[in-house]
């Protein structure tokens, strides 16, 4: 499903822009399903938690950055600057974080039927791919 | 009287117990209060409503605000078997508006509640925990902000044909919340006292316009299923039970099943009555109120037995064994040690109504209130009572066993002043009788009814009961060191 949410494209292949902004445009989906639901403190902090679980030397966002557009903005001038399999190794490592934290938090079927929900438009595939990065 | 009064549609709760309190279920369109302290179970309370009621066509609205984060909300819900994953976005969606309500702007939270309630048009709304928003509200200086923002939530949320429920850590005297408890239609309070080691949950219908509710506080028990509500049942007519009233005399006579017993009763014990068994340990009260209902299986007749002398690990003796393989009798579960009266009234009031039953056994009510939670032991007399009544009400015939301390010259009962509650009583003695340890048995009392008043020794064999001869030839038996009349007479004479 998170390959599916990147374009199934692969490591050595893939283009940093095109992978910044499918990592983009599929956070921003599943944010906007999250944010309703949890708010903003809330979604700032697990977004926050994800970059530390996926160690991938990301930037940690500054105190103000307080939209989802602000921390998704730097996150693609982030992704756009490392090389192909870099940027595609830290966005799979980013979305698996972000979804298992969801798992650890509300169980696999609720998480499921989140992403399901969020990514209906790209191409998905089972949720038992999304485990431990 | 107005014939052409708009009909109020009651909603099935969804939590068993629930709906008997409300006058039979939720009113539609009414707008809610659901308060109490922390870790009362309102929430649970709310999301079990939620999920039973919710549906696609009927969808539900839940805000959270800034009480217990949305996240911690779902995962600890999520254990509760009525929550049903398959129900979120078709039926019910979670809104957020802590962002809303920490402006301080009641004007931006109503704004959103708006946007959201008519995006989705919820039958069913939701606000989690309301008293953040009431509490920003006094932090800002804005309690008349508060009203108003009350106010206009209440006609927007009728208006939009939207029953609806605030949660809210507040007190049934919290003045904090006076603004929302006068125009709420409808307030339930949760509530939880310790006592000692147990715990016991309360919830009260505070207010519901438009019907009759049953009034006062009720158990409550929150399990694996949610919560169920075990409303404290009142007896049905039991005013009417005077000699006249044709549904209640004559009442016929049941046979006891013990062999002489019936005779001493003055020809059985009247259906609908409730008895007394009062007698110390080891005389055979078990088995009595066994043959009681092996009499009555013969009979066609179901019973239930409470069995609270019965500890894990132990088995019913094996003739009731037998009765309850047989589905002639059904047993009560009574392991647990924080029952509430209402509880157990609750498990007996459903199996006699399930089975049929008219013979009921409390085995006994030292151990009934052994099993209770300490909150309800203060008022065991009292419930006792009503329990007696609701039962007797069904048309059940009750037997309650009662362990009783053999003092002698002290001639007691029941250690519950249950005595003058039941319509009849049996006693049973030990007494001294030619260096042998004997026992004795008499009918104190059967109501508006003729009966022996003899003492009559009787023996336990394998059998059962044996009843034998009256002994007018010995006295004062209840002394415990009777003497025959005979050396009395000689005795006199000197």
């Amino acid at each position: 499903m998170i390959h599916g949410a990147l374009g199934e494209g692969s490591a050595e292949a893939a283009d940093p822009t095109n992978v910044a902004a499918a990592a983009v445009q599929a956070l921003t989906l599943l944010l906007a399903e999250l944010q309703p639901l949890i708010g903003l403190l809330a979604l700032r902090a697990l977004y926050v938690r994800s970059l530390h679980l996926a160690q991938a030397s990301f930037e940690r966002p500054g105190k103000e950055l307080e939209s989802a557009a602000e921390l998704l903005a730097q996150l693609h001038r982030d992704l756009v600057s490392r090389d192909p399999a870099q940027a595609w190794g830290a966005a799979v490592a980013l979305l698996l974080a972000l979804a298992n934290l969801l798992v650890s938090l509300i169980g696999e079927p609720l998480t499921d039927r989140l992403l399901h929900k969020a990514w209906r438009g790209l191409p998905v595939t089972k949720s038992s791919e999304v485990k431990s990065p | 009287m107005n014939h052409d009064k708009v009909p109020i549609r009651r909603l099935p709760s969804g939590v068993p117990g629930l709906d008997a309190l409300l006058g039979g279920g939720l009113a539609e369109y009414s707008f809610n209060i659901i308060a109490g302290e922390p870790g009362s179970g309102k929430t649970t309370l709310a999301h079990q409503m939620m999920f039973a009621l919710a549906s696609p066509q009927r969808q539900a609205l839940f805000f959270t605000v800034l009480g217990e984060p949305a996240l911690k909300m779902l995962r600890y819900q999520q254990q509760y078997n009525f929550f049903d994953s398959a129900k979120l976005d078709d039926s019910i969606r979670f809104i957020n508006l802590g962002e809303e309500v920490l402006s301080g702007d009641f004007d931006r939270v109503l704004a959103r509640i708006v946007h959201e309630v008519e995006s989705f048009d919820p039958a069913f709304v939701f606000v989690d925990s309301f008293r953040s928003v009431t509490q920003v509200a006094g932090a800002t200086g804005q309690q008349g902000a508060l009203q108003n923002f009350v106010q206009h939530l209440g006609i927007l949320m009728t208006s939009w044909q939207a029953t609806t429920f605030l949660i809210g850590e507040y007190q049934l005297h919290d003045s904090e919340a006076n603004p929302v408890f006068t125009i709420a239609d409808g307030i339930l309070v949760l509530a939880q006292s310790i006592t000692r080691n147990s715990m016991v949950r309360k919830i009260q219908v505070a207010k519901m316009r438009g019907h009759a509710t049953i009034a006062g506080l009720h158990t409550f028990r929150i399990t694996d299923d949610g919560i169920q509500v075990f409303p404290r049942t009142l007896p049905v007519g039991a005013h009417k039970r005077h000699a006249n009233d044709p549904k209640v005399a004559p009442r016929p006579a049941l046979a006891m099943g013990t062999p002489v017993l019936d005779d001493m009763l003055g020809g059985g014990l009247p259906a609908g009555y409730s008895l007394l068994v009062a007698g110390p340990s080891g005389s055979g009260k078990s088995l009595l109120s066994t043959a009681f209902l092996e009499e009555g299986a013969r009979h066609g007749e179901k019973g239930v037995v409470a069995a609270f002398e019965i500890g894990p690990g132990q088995t019913l003796n094996p003739r009731l064994s037998k009765l309850v393989d047989d589905g002639d009798v059904g047993v009560i579960d009574t392991r647990a040690l924080d029952l509430s009266i209402d509880e157990t009234l609750f498990a007996l009031t459903e199996m006699i109504k399930a089975t049929g039953a008219t013979r009921v056994v409390i085995d006994s009510l030292s151990g009934f209130e052994l099993s209770l939670a300490p909150a309800f032991q203060e008022d065991f007399r009292e419930s006792l009572h009503r329990m007696v009544a609701v039962l007797t009400g069904l048309g059940a015939t009750v037997l309650m066993v009662t362990e009783l301390e053999d003092r002698y010259g002290d001639l007691r009962f029941s250690p519950y002043g249950a005595a003058f509650l039941t319509d009849a009583i049996i006693v049973q003695r030990y007494v001294e009788l030619q260096s042998e340890l004997k026992r004795v048995i008499a009918v104190v009392k059967v109501r508006n009814k003729n009966h022996s008043h003899a003492l009559r020794l009787y023996e336990i064999n394998d059998g059962g009961i044996v009843i034998g001869k009256p002994l007018p030839e010995v006295s004062p038996l209840l002394t415990g060191h009777p003497r025959l009349m005979a050396t009395l007479a000689s005795l006199a004479g000197a």
